[in-house]
């Protein structure tokens, strides 16, 4: 069985972070709308309480986009662009997969230990949705490091 | 969840200084949008005492509408207070954001008007005034200021304010936009500061 960090083709994946940014600008431009009226609505009466929707149009609209750009596109892109064309493969036993990720190039991962003639660590997504488990042989897809694709023997 | 929470351990700052940001934003912005046009602001500054300028701005703020050519928003007397003997140290290096300045007849004892104020040019006035019974401050035979109280008999909207019994002098500043544009600054039709100049000359 074959299994890729992507899950699916290069270009759909290209296509679904090309969605996720749509709707990232869309909420963008609903800020600015959003401000945009409430500014036309402005008289002296509710002035106070338009500054605070103002500001709380920003706080939760803004909270969300550092979430959403932080948690969702950054990671998928810089996966993305990790998982480029299989430079070397790797075949082995998994020898240790960490428990916890470490911050790898911007992208989350899991460092697994492979025996082959040595032991190599190399990189895993965690949020590629592959799961290892040592004593398992395998065949590794590897670019940069990072595990592109993995094929169970 | 642990993606939030890793994700907030590198970026809470972010998620700090968001709110922060908006509010100093926002409150710049809504503050600068309320603050009148100086095309439609009238401020005088008083430097003398004895004045009622809270019961003044009162009455200006009620007429406001009425007093110019203008839509005023906004007409204030402002009380300057200075140490004593530094009036002319403060006129020299204040800047004026204001559109006439009064003061007391006995405050000029320590400042030379020619020095400090500039000169009225009474042609371009009258024209654009057409009144020419006003009590001018004369400094070698050039107007400098406009004494705001015309006749104890006809006390002046002014006179009703002010407590003192010296005469007070308006001069005009440089940069007003609104003094027919004599000086070079601002609209030649708009006079809202000697509408309201006028205003108070006139009797109570």
């Amino acid at each position: 069985m074959k299994q890729t960090t992507l899950g699916m083709p290069h270009n759909d994946y290209r296509e679904r972070i090309n969605r996720k940014r749509v709707l990232f600008f869309s909420v963008l431009a609903l800020m600015v709308l959003c401000h945009i009226l409430l500014c036309l609505w402005k008289t002296p009466e509710n002035r106070g309480w338009l500054l605070w929707a103002n500001i709380l149009t920003d706080v939760l609209g803004g909270w969300f986009l550092l979430y959403y750009q932080g948690c969702v596109i950054k990671p998928m892109a810089a996966l993305l662009s990790s998982c480029g064309q299989v430079r070397e493969s790797l075949r082995g036993k998994i020898q240790h997969v960490e428990a916890r990720t470490q911050r790898v190039g911007g992208i989350d991962c899991y460092a697994v230990t492979v025996d082959c003639r040595e032991s190599r660590v190399v990189f895993l997504s965690a949020d590629s949705g592959i799961v290892l488990q040592c004593g398992q042989m395998v065949l590794l897809g590897i670019s940069a490091n990072y595990i592109v694709e993995v094929e169970w023997l | 969840m642990k993606k939030l929470t890793e994700h907030l351990q590198y970026n809470w700052w972010k998620y700090l200084a968001l709110p922060l940001a908006s509010i100093l934003l926002w409150s710049l912005l809504f503050s600068a949008w309320d603050r009148p046009d100086s095309e439609k602001t009238v401020v005088m500054d008083y430097f003398g005492s004895d004045m009622d300028a809270e019961g003044l701005n009162e009455m200006l703020s009620e007429n406001a509408s009425s007093i110019s050519h203008i839509a005023l928003e906004q007409i204030l007397l402002n009380p300057v207070t200075y140490p004593d003997g530094q009036l002319y140290q403060l006129l020299q290096t204040r800047p004026i954001t204001s559109d006439l300045l009064i003061l007391q007849e006995s405050q000029l004892e320590s400042l030379s008007a020619e020095n400090c104020f500039p000169e009225i040019p009474a042609d371009a006035l009258e024209a654009a005034v057409g009144r020419k019974d006003l009590d001018y401050f004369i400094v070698d035979g050039k107007i400098y200021g406009i004494y705001l109280d015309v006749s104890a008999a006809e006390p002046s909207r002014f006179s009703a304010f002010y407590k003192g019994t010296e005469r007070c002098i308006a001069f005009f500043s440089p940069y007003s936009e609104n003094l027919y544009g004599l000086y070079g600054t601002g609209d030649t039709a708009n006079g809202a500061a000697m509408d309201v100049l006028l205003y108070l000359l006139e009797e109570a």
